[in-house]
């Protein structure tokens, strides 16, 4: 950076703004015009170089050709890398923000999964409540069902006959009757033991000894 | 000459010739530039120094520290295993849940400061009135037995202390929804173990809760299955670290501000081999019939004859486990593995089974029976009085004689029978998997004095769980093959992978052949004819073949003697005994003063023909011959 300041007047390609200092400096000189005082080769040299600088100022028509395609060429090189520098920051903060974004919408998509995962656990826990065999027994109580005892039992022989072992017994009705419910709350556990109906056409036939023996009902 | 010497040249002149002030200038513009330059590189070199030092030698100590300021790290707290039952049903599981805390003191101070900037957010009292009724409006008055009211809640964020919790086991969504209208109300992990089943069961499954005095917290089991399995069950926790605020425990969103350190490992879930509806009907007969016969408490077991696994195991006494700190010892225990007890006459099928593997008797062989017996110094009667009677081997043990059974006993010879105690079982513990199981105690053969082989025989002076009760009939019903009972059939983990525990290794008691024609002598005990009716005849099911046992032991009086008010009833019993699917043990403990005292067969029967049906057993093919107990 520094060197083209110390070194621009030597340099092949001289170019007016490093110039500058150099060119005050000289001008400064008084002038030679015609002056009888021999010149060292220095100063000839400068004195040189100041008529060359003139001439270009002036418009040299040697130089002005040459120099011209310089910025022509160099425009679109640097246009493109600043397009391509806004382009690439517009880029980078599209997507730095699409990403902050989409992180947000990630947390969002966590917190309801866990949200339903949540209502999932509930569901499985009153699911798991409903199903035990405790609130089965206590909501078919409120039904008015009653539990069926110890019911009887047919075995069809190879005969064609039905042997009735136990004896059919009606389930007692439920202590506390719900009003309406309890008739055919009622009745549907003593059909439920489906041994109703087929003993009325197989009583009269002999049935095993033993069949009658045991208590229906234990403690009996 | 072009070239840098040359610029030097003309440059001399020129100073030469400027005149004083601009020499002086240029000199100045020189020594401010180098200055300048100096300064500049200087600085550029300080600032590459400290970069150096900062990315280089400090780097890893700042990143730490910066580290330490924003993340914190947390526990990812591992889900705990389930019990389920051998269909699946869930007999324990966990959810989660929140506990709400307040810092009262924090809170005022902060309130304070706001009310100085502020003078229209009103008092203190008036936030923790407002936060108190959103308490209650959300949560309703009560959560599991804690009070949410408005004034509970105000009164309690009113305290002067620095950390209060207000309310435990609130559902998330619910804790999430008072935060976002107070957030200096805190909410914390808690998993709440529920027990759908309630009382059912609960003290083969135990208990576990959150326990707060552990860090990090976690829920542990404190009793039964949830206690010795804890490990299991428990899982481990994971690690993750998340960016938080400074001075707060605000996480900061954004997918790299969570890092998982250690994902948590979910315990395992236990599969039992209860069958919890068998479990419901069981203990509900269990509790009724106890009840009715006066006995301090009872308990039965059911087994699956095939595998040893337990089906069901009801005591009368139970407890809630949501509420097992105030559950009393008795409900605690799990009387069928943890108490000990004389069998009474149920023991006599070790006699029946060995004579009839060595071929001594045959169950139609007649024996005559005197009214007493001598074994040692000691004189052993029958429960009745009699004199010289006639029975046959089988008829022994459907009248349940004990002279009868000690003549056989005799004959088989004490080694002998020391022997069959140790394949039945007896002494030792069974290993089924549940908690505080006891062994029993069978006295060794050197240690046995002369009344002892009279005493054995018949069920006394020897003690066993009624778990092993039940054993020693599953062994008869398995054709002389004994499983130990086992509660625990898988373990299933998170991904739902099953591994079916270890089958014990099972032990050969008596051959096939023996312990068919064992099951149908007992056939006789449950027999209900005229002049030939066994001592259970109540528990014969119609339609079914069963064999079993009565049995009834005096009980040791506080002096150490036999008593003569005190006993012990029980029963075991095969079912169907042609084809045998289950095997039930009953032990009541001090029944009296009702006319169910005297017998559980009952109980047996109650049971058996909830089994037939619910498991759809097939009616025997044929009904229990005739057996002829005294010709």
């Amino acid at each position: 950076m520094t060197a083209p300041a110390r070194a621009g007047g030597t340099s092949p390609n001289p170019r007016p703004r490093p110039e500058k200092p150099r060119e005050r400096a000289l001008k400064s000189v008084p002038a030679p015009a015609g002056s009888p005082r021999s010149r060292s080769a220095s100063t000839e040299r400068a004195y040189a170089r100041r008529a060359q600088r003139a001439q270009n100022l002036r418009g040299g028509s040697v130089a002005a050709p040459r120099r011209k395609p310089g910025p022509v060429a160099k425009a679109p090189f640097v246009v493109m890398v600043m397009a391509m520098l806004i382009v690439g920051l517009a880029t980078i903060m599209w997507l730095s923000t699409q990403a902050a974004a989409d992180s947000y919408k990630l947390q969002e998509a966590h917190n309801q999964a866990t949200q339903l995962s949540l209502r999932v656990e509930q569901l499985r826990q009153e699911v798991a409540l409903a199903e035990s065999p405790t609130k089965l027994a206590e909501a078919a109580a409120k039904l008015g069902l009653v539990l069926a005892g110890d019911p009887a039992k047919l075995k069809q022989l190879p005969d064609g006959t039905v042997e009735v072992y136990g004896k059919p017994s009606a389930v007692e009705a439920p202590a506390p009757p719900p009003s309406a419910t309890t008739a055919p709350s009622t009745t549907a556990p003593t059909t439920g033991q489906s041994a109703t109906p087929p003993p009325g056409e197989q009583q009269q036939t002999p049935t095993d000894t033993q069949a009658q023996q045991p208590p229906a009902v234990p403690g009996g | 000459m072009p070239g840098p010497s040359s610029g030097r040249q003309a440059r001399r002149p020129l100073s030469v010739r400027a005149t004083r002030p601009a020499k002086r200038r240029g000199a100045n513009a020189r020594v401010r530039l180098t200055v300048g330059r100096l300064l500049l590189v200087s600085a550029l070199l300080l600032a590459g120094i400290k970069l150096v030092q900062v990315q280089g030698f400090e780097a890893a100590e700042l990143s730490l520290k910066a580290q330490q300021q924003r993340a914190t790290p947390q526990d990812i707290p591992a889900e705990r295993g389930a019990i389920l039952d051998r269909n699946g049903n869930q007999l324990a599981f966990s959810i989660e849940a929140r506990a709400l805390y307040a810092v009262p003191k924090l809170m005022r101070k902060n309130w304070a400061e706001q009310l100085e900037k502020d003078p229209s957010i009103g008092s203190f009292e008036d936030h923790a009135k407002a936060i108190g009724a959103a308490i209650q409006q959300v949560l309703g008055t009560e959560v599991d037995g804690q009070r949410t009211d408005e004034q509970t809640m105000t009164e309690k964020l009113l305290r002067d202390t620095t950390y209060i919790e207000l309310v435990d086991n609130v559902e998330p969504t619910k804790a999430a929804a008072i935060r976002k209208q107070f957030n200096e109300i805190g909410s914390e992990f808690r998993a709440v173990r529920v027990y759908p089943n309630g009382k059912l069961a609960s003290n083969i499954v135990g208990a576990a809760n959150w326990r707060k005095d552990m860090t990090p917290g976690a829920t542990h089991g404190q009793l039964g299955l949830e206690s010795s399995q804890d490990n299991l069950l428990a899982g481990r926790n994971g690690r993750r670290v998340v960016d938080t605020i400074q001075g707060g425990d605000v996480v900061i969103p954004g997918a790299d501000r969570d890092r998982e350190l250690e994902p948590a490992t979910p315990g395992k879930s236990l599969e039992l081999t209860l069958d919890i509806d068998t479990q419901y009907v069981v203990q509900n007969m269990v509790t009724d019939y106890t009840a009715k016969s006066g006995a301090k408490s009872g308990s039965a077991v059911v087994l699956d004859s095939k595998t040893g696994e337990i089906l069901a195991m009801a005591n009368d006494k139970t407890f809630d486990p949501a509420n097992f700190g105030k559950a009393t010892e008795d409900e605690k225990r799990n009387i069928a593995v943890t108490s000990v007890y004389e069998p009474g006459s149920v023991n006599k099928i070790i006699t029946a089974a060995g004579a009839i593997e060595d071929g001594l008797f045959k169950p139609d062989e007649v024996l005559t029976v005197p009214g007493r017996i001598q074994v040692a110094d000691r004189w052993i009667r029958d429960a009745w009085p009699h004199g010289d009677l006639d029975m046959t081997f089988t008829g022994v043990f459907g009248k349940s004689s004990n002279v009868g059974t000690l003549m056989a006993a005799q004959k088989l010879g004490e080694e002998r029978y020391a022997d069959l105690l140790r394949k039945f079982g007896l002494g030792k513990r069974t290993g089924s998997g549940l908690t505080g199981e006891e062994a029993g105690l069978v006295p060794p053969l050197n240690q046995w004095s002369g009344s002892t082989f009279g005493n054995l025989p018949i069920g006394q002076g020897l003690s066993m769980t009624l778990l092993q009760m039940t054993g020693m009939y599953q062994a008869m019903a398995n054709d002389g093959l004994r499983i130990p009972p086992r509660i625990i059939r898988a373990e299933v983990d998170g991904n739902g992978s099953r591994k079916e525990t270890e089958r014990p290794e099972a032990v050969r008691v008596v051959s096939p052949e023996t312990a068919k024609t064992v099951r149908e002598m007992f056939r006789s005990v449950v027999q209900d004819a005229p002049g030939q009716t066994g001592t259970g005849a109540a528990a014969a099911l119609s339609g079914y073949q069963i064999a079993g046992k009565t049995g009834t032991a005096q009980q040791i009086d506080p002096d150490g003697r036999y008593s003569s008010t005190d006993y012990w009833i029980t029963f075991a019993g095969i079912l169907p005994a042609d084809n045998p699917r289950y095997v039930v043990g009953i032990m009541l403990d001090g029944p009296t003063g009702t006319p169910f005292s005297s017998s559980a067969a009952p109980l047996f029967h109650d049971i058996a023909s909830y089994l037939a049906q619910r498991y759809q057993v097939p009616l025997s093919a044929e009904q229990s011959p005739l057996i002829t107990l005294t010709p």
